[in-house]
């Protein structure tokens, strides 16, 4: 009774040292509530800093703010020395004295959070944002996140806290803890991507990734790059992360106190509590600088690997990083040149990574055999932006004929040596996703050479070809709320209940299927259905062709004339910008060559024939545009008053004289 | 007024005998490295109940090293220390001991009143109704802040609390540091009544010898991290003074 009276005492002495946090914590909250409570409407940018659930970005942004700084400035009485005297001299354990601690900024942390996002909630069903039944769930859930997200970021930062002697090293750590794991994950694909000539991705490397580096494990677990909100919030895609997240939380707890118990209280010359958190630095940081600038020294090789330019770096690179650590970790730039044993480490490490990277690459980008794959996936990136060929690539399944006849097909034309292309052949990006029999996935870059991109038309036209990529934009997804039509020079947002949506959609499907690969490289897009998700977020896009006769047809019952292109309206000038493009290094570098205004009806009216718009061409050499022009269409738009002006592309074949 | 002071007892009156030489602060072959710097090497002492243990050692001899590892602040790298049989940092151990460093930490807004109290949450033996005593025949206001207290003011008044604590150990670091003659006279009165009406033993590392002739009944020589006897330290003494 009398201990836990004592330990009582000393919550409350180490509380009364705390109180600026709490007014801070409270502070903090208290006016995201009230910047809610004064909105009254929701601009659509900020929707989601007004989630009820754990993807409110605020909330998130404050529960890292708060991890951090709590973390840092936890036991205060560590950086004096009078202050190390009183508190550690004290009739308590070094246990108590960290559970005290931990207990206290826990309470100050976890009780305001919960209080004010069960208002925030309240407020929201107020203003109607919300509905109880739908969304309760997801807030209590977001208040356990929340809390865990908190735990682990304190922890991270009492470790950092734990392993240094001082604030500035201290935040050093931190940076390292916290974003080391994802620079090193970064590097890991860079290198993988250099040695393996048809490296994609690895889903292991993401799924990794994904719990590993502490950014990316609180995005998964809060959900916070999604679109979504309350109902729509899945539990179960983020219990994994979840869960990991409450269990790393704890292990860090057990890890600090461990630590804190341990850590001497005086202040030695070295600027680490630990001599192994002094190694764990400099090999760290020696492993993802001297990858950095072997990585980086192989843009001169144009994307191969080059064994040659990596052991310039690593025996340039090693010394280099090696010293300039020295100095740091020891603040002495006399240091420069000292710990002969470390940098013979540092050397056997480096080459060690370097050569497991070389020697697994050589096997690991091997397009595997047919007998052992079940489906596969392909995409030619040339027909849609990156981000849609990721889609298009977990929703597309090839099986029977039609794997077979791509299998043969990626043979022949891209893994054959013999049809590898030459130097300065135009080609294109073709991504190949293998789901194998024994469960394994695989993913592979091909460069494609361009005079071959026409056979790609049979894979085209299969049914499952189809369906993968139509499945992709996901159009049939409840999420979808608004469609908006667009031909570039004018935008109509359509106004249709459920059943006409579905509708619009099944047409589109129709004509879709109907679309031939030779009907994408003789036509380019005359208008675009842009489908948009809840909460006016996120957005996939459908390119409607002139071949598509009955998305025409009720576009023109709707009222919207779907063949209206450019030359049916009133252009008032076309401005034309002539670039000299010069390949760069890294970048290819463009100087104006010549501007041209033109305003006669003849010449506009000869000119606006051959124009296509920008955002329509989905590829320049598919569309056969004329990359080193930049043309700026100024047109009066329907009802005549209004000049808008619109970014065009122009055929290759179109003669300037 | 400071040499009128008196102390009322709580404990069995002069019991300083009884006690005398009975091993209670054990420390055993210590050695205590800063880095590739050895402060203390094997250092083994004995620290009797009921004495009043001066360690004397020129700057940079360990002492203050050393009473940090006896009252749980450091810890030592090798080798133990026992309080009453009990290995540090064994709270039981801790709970025997009041530790007062060099200069002591208190809270901008501490007033010698809310000090009293805080020590009172962590010593349940704390007499508080001693320490306004002691407070007041030292002529500190109890209400004032002890921020605006001189540096000798303060010395007492953390004396005080030390002496209330109620622990049988007290720990004291530099004690007489930067305090004028009359206050290092009163505070060597209230550090010898501490031992002989409260039956406490006083451990002093200082470097100021000829205080700690005045009120230690035991003395330790500490020079560079090891321990001396006192012929060593004599023999030490005459050299240095001949060099001088």
């Amino acid at each position: 009774m009398k201990r836990a009276k004592m330990f009582a005492g000393l919550l409350k002495e180490d509380l009364k040292n705390k109180l600026w946090l709490v007014l801070l914590i409270w502070y903090v909250f208290g006016m995201l509530l009230f910047l809610f409570a004064a909105k009254a409407t929701i601009p659509a940018g900020e929707v989601r800093s007004l989630y009820v659930g754990a993807g409110n970005t605020s909330f998130f942004m404050a529960m890292i703010s708060l991890g951090i700084l709590m973390g840092i400035l936890g036991f205060p009485y560590l950086y004096s020395h009078k202050k190390a005297d009183l508190y550690f001299s004290l009739p308590f354990s070094r246990n108590q004295l960290f559970l005290a601690g931990c207990i206290n900024n826990f309470l100050i942390f976890s009780f305001p959070v919960v209080i004010c996002k069960l208002l925030f909630f309240k407020l929201s069903l107020s203003m109607g944002y919300c509905k109880y039944e739908e969304s309760v769930t997801a807030v209590w859930i977001s208040c356990i996140v929340l809390i865990f997200g908190w735990m682990f970021l304190y922890g991270l930062s009492m470790l950092s806290a734990f392993l240094t002697q001082s604030t500035g090293y201290t935040v050093g750590m931190l940076v390292l803890l916290l974003l080391g794991p994802s620079g090193g994950f970064h590097l890991t694909e860079k290198m993988m991507k250099i040695c393996i000539e048809t490296f994609y991705k690895s889903e292991k490397l993401d799924w990794i990734k994904g719990y590993l580096s502490p950014i990316a494990l609180l995005k998964n677990a809060t959900g916070i790059e999604e679109y979504t909100d309350g109902a729509l919030w899945n539990l179960n895609a983020h219990l994994p992360y979840i869960l990991f997240l409450a269990v790393a939380a704890v292990l860090l707890t057990i890890l600090n106190g461990v630590l804190f118990c341990k850590r001497p209280v005086e202040r030695g010359r070295n600027l680490f509590s630990f001599r192994f958190a002094e190694w764990i630095v400099r090999y760290a940081c020696v492993l993802l600088a001297v990858f950095w600038i072997v990585s980086s020294l192989q843009i001169f090789t144009r994307g191969d690997f080059s064994a040659g330019l990596a052991v310039f770096g690593i025996v340039c690179g090693v010394p280099l990083v090696h010293g300039a650590l020295n100095v740091l970790l020891s603040f002495n730039i006399k240091k420069f040149i000292s710990g002969k044993w470390h940098l013979l480490m540092e050397f056997v490490l480096m080459f060690a990574v370097l050569g497991i990277f070389s020697v697994g690459g050589k096997g690991a980008g091997k397009f595997p055999d047919k007998d052992r794959t079940e489906s596969a996936a392909v995409v030619l990136t040339a027909l849609g932006s990156k981000d849609e060929a990721d889609e298009v690539l977990s929703n597309m399944n090839l099986t029977g004929d039609e794997l077979s006849y791509a299998w043969e097909w990626i043979e022949k034309n891209c893994v054959d040596e013999q049809s590898l292309p030459g130097p300065g052949a135009e080609t294109c990006e073709m991504l190949v996703k293998c789901r194998l029999k024994d469960g394994g996935v695989k993913y592979y870059k091909y460069k494609l050479p361009w005079l071959m991109v026409d056979e790609f038309g049979e894979i085209f036209n299969g049914e499952e070809f189809k369906e993968g990529t139509y499945a992709a934009l996901r159009l049939d997804s409840l999420k979808y709320y608004e469609i908006r039509w667009s031909n570039g020079m004018e935008t109509y947002t359509l106004d249709l209940n459920d059943e006409e949506r579905q509708e619009l959609w099944e047409i589109y499907k129709a004509d879709f299927m109907k679309l031939t690969f030779s009907d994408i490289r003789e036509q380019t897009p005359i208008g675009s259905f842009t489908f948009c998700s809840t909460k006016n977020q996120g957005e996939a896009t459908g390119y409607i062709y002139p071949c598509f006769t009955e998305v025409l047809k009720i576009l023109s019952e709707y009222g919207i004339d779907g063949n209206k292109t450019l030359k049916d309206y009133p252009v008032h000038k076309i401005v034309i910008d002539k670039y000299l493009v010069t390949e760069g290094l890294l970048y290819d570098v463009r100087y104006l060559e010549w501007k041209k205004e033109i305003t006669d009806e003849e010449s506009i009216a000869g000119l606006v024939w051959n124009l296509c718009y920008k955002d329509f061409c989905t590829d320049y050499l598919l569309n056969n545009m004329d990359t080193s022009m930049e043309i700026t269409v100024y047109y009066r738009d329907s009802s005549g008053k209004t000049v808008n002006r619109a970014s065009f592309m122009i055929n290759k074949k179109w003669n300037m004289d | 007024m400071l040499q009128a002071i008196v102390i009322p007892l709580d404990g069995p009156e002069n019991d300083l005998e009884k006690n005398r030489n009975k091993a209670m602060i054990e420390i055993c072959n210590i050695t205590k490295k800063y880095d590739d710097f050895t402060c203390l090497e094997q250092v083994s002492l004995t620290i009797p109940d009921g004495t009043v243990y001066g360690l004397v050692g020129e700057n940079g001899a360990g002492k203050s090293t050393l009473i940090r590892l006896i009252a749980g602040v450091y810890k030592a790298d090798s080798g133990e220390i026992r309080i009453d049989g009990k290995k540090l940092p064994d709270i039981k151990a801790k709970q025997e001991i009041f530790y007062m460093p060099d200069t002591q930490y208190y809270e901008k807004n501490a007033t010698a009143l809310t000090i009293g109290d805080f020590y009172k949450t962590f010593y349940p033996g704390f007499e508080m109704e001693d320490y306004r005593y002691l407070l007041e025949q030292f002529g500190l206001e109890e209400n004032a802040f002890v921020d605006s207290f001189s540096k000798g003011m303060k010395k007492q008044m953390f004396i005080a609390a030390a002496i209330c604590a109620g622990t049988k150990y007290l720990l004291c670091d530099e004690v007489f540091d930067g305090l004028d003659p009359w206050v290092r006279k009163t505070v060597n009165e209230l550090l010898k009544s501490a031992v002989t009406g409260r039956n406490r033993t006083v451990f002093i590392v200082s470097h100021y010898l000829e205080e700690l002739h005045k009120i230690c009944t035991e003395k330790g020589f500490l020079h560079r991290g090891k321990v001396l006897t006192q012929k060593e330290w004599n023999d030490l003494m005459t050299k240095a003074g001949e060099e001088a």
